[in-house]
């Protein structure tokens, strides 16, 4: 009796915290998949590397030789996330760009409406597959910057933390991103493709 | 950073990132959960069942090859019986013959034959109602003090073995009897010449 009311306790706690990660990850969770996103060639890359972060963030946390509270978990999960993708980019070269190959072909099937990386009504769907398009186009070095910055709400000394680069850096890189991004966005806007203005 | 790049900055912002779909966010936090409790997960067992039915699948092998391996020694043993049981035959009856079944007793190598007849009532050697490992050899002494060359005139050092083999043997009476044999053996180990 006793035995079953321990490992019902048990279990109770663990479906609690369970229900605790996925609440974090509701609210969290897509704008870490986005920089994943922007980080690999491949959808199923992307949820690799999240998960691995994921993962190792909860394990230190449980060892308890994460540094921080709950507040440091997302620039924790920024960096680790881009680790992963530079270990997984030295070890999947050729796989990656196979994989490219197939990922944009999907995206020409599909209208590239597979796998998007932004929300949208459908007014505007075509609006953000533009905009995930170009961001694609930029220096991997801008695109992550403005990627952090703008949709993962991250400061500068955040920015710079992770990608191990000064504040400065990280802030210099954000404008010319921008610029660059904006001048690509501009020119599909005259083409008529854009509703940004 | 100028007005129009700010109005830029807050237009993309009005994209949010598409949400963590449900399945994926499922998956994460069972991921989460199992690791960061530490958990094994237990399909990735393989339970020791099927190495332990592997062996006994494997145990007629092992049974023949050491039926081969006690075959060699079985031949090597009743080499040894026979002298044995002549050394019986021709002392039986000899009371002194009792008084040395506790001392070692040294045969010279078989001379003669030996009657079949007589072996029917010696008990064997490799009875399995005795003790097992009833038949040794020992090395006793070697030496390499010969140099020679082979037929395809390659130096050659010749190393003399000297070994001596044991076998217990039981008389009717069920008393041990130790029997030693020397045997002598030549090797030819290539020699190096500065």
């Amino acid at each position: 009796m006793d035995e079953d009311q321990d490992s019902m306790g048990e279990a109770s706690a663990q479906n609690q915290k369970g229900l605790a990660w996925e609440s974090w990850l509701r609210e969290h969770g897509s704008k870490l998949l986005l920089f994943a996103r922007q980080q690999t060639r491949s959808h199923a890359d992307a949820e690799d590397i999240l998960q691995e972060a994921l993962v190792k963030l909860v394990q230190k946390v449980n060892d308890g030789s994460f540094s921080g509270g709950q507040e440091a978990w997302l620039p924790y999960l920024y960096t680790a996330i881009r680790r992963n993708a530079i270990d997984l980019g030295r070890k999947v070269e050729r796989r990656g760009k196979r994989e490219e190959k197939a990922e944009s072909e999907k995206m020409h099937d599909t209208g590239g409406v597979q796998d998007p990386w932004f929300q949208s009504a459908e007014a505007e769907s075509e609006s953000s597959a533009y905009i995930e398009q170009s961001i694609k186009k930029l220096p991997p070095k801008f695109a992550e910057v403005i990627t952090m910055k703008i949709w993962g709400e991250r400061t500068f000394a955040e920015i710079g933390e992770a990608l191990d680069i000064s504040q400065n850096t990280a802030a210099s890189r954000y404008r010319y991103g921008l610029a660059a991004l904006k001048k690509l966005l501009d020119d599909e806007r005259k083409n008529g493709h854009l509703a940004i203005n | 950073m100028d007005q129009e790049l700010k109005d830029f900055e807050e237009q993309l912002k009005a994209h949010s990132p598409e949400m963590m779909p449900e399945d994926m966010i499922k998956r994460m936090a069972s991921a989460m959960d199992q690791w960061g409790e530490g958990s094994v997960n237990e399909e990735n067992i393989i339970p020791f069942q099927a190495a332990q039915k592997l062996v006994a699948d494997q145990s007629p092998q092992t049974v023949k090859s050491k039926l081969r391996f006690f075959n060699t020694w079985a031949q090597a043993a009743a080499v040894a019986l026979v002298a044995a049981v002549s050394y019986l035959m021709l002392n039986q009856g000899d009371p002194s013959a009792s008084q040395a079944s506790a001392q070692v007793t040294t045969v010279e190598p078989l001379s003669q034959q030996v009657p079949m007849a007589n072996i029917e009532s010696a008990v064997p050697a490799s009875n399995p109602q005795q003790p097992s490992s009833q038949f040794s050899s020992q090395l006793k002494n070697a030496t390499q003090d010969v140099i020679t060359y082979d037929a395809n005139g390659r130096a050659v050092r010749l190393m003399q073995v000297e070994f001596e083999d044991e076998v217990i043997v039981r008389d009717r009476e069920g008393n041990p009897h130790v029997i030693k044999q020397p045997r002598v053996e030549y090797y030819a180990v290539p020699a190096e010449i500065h």
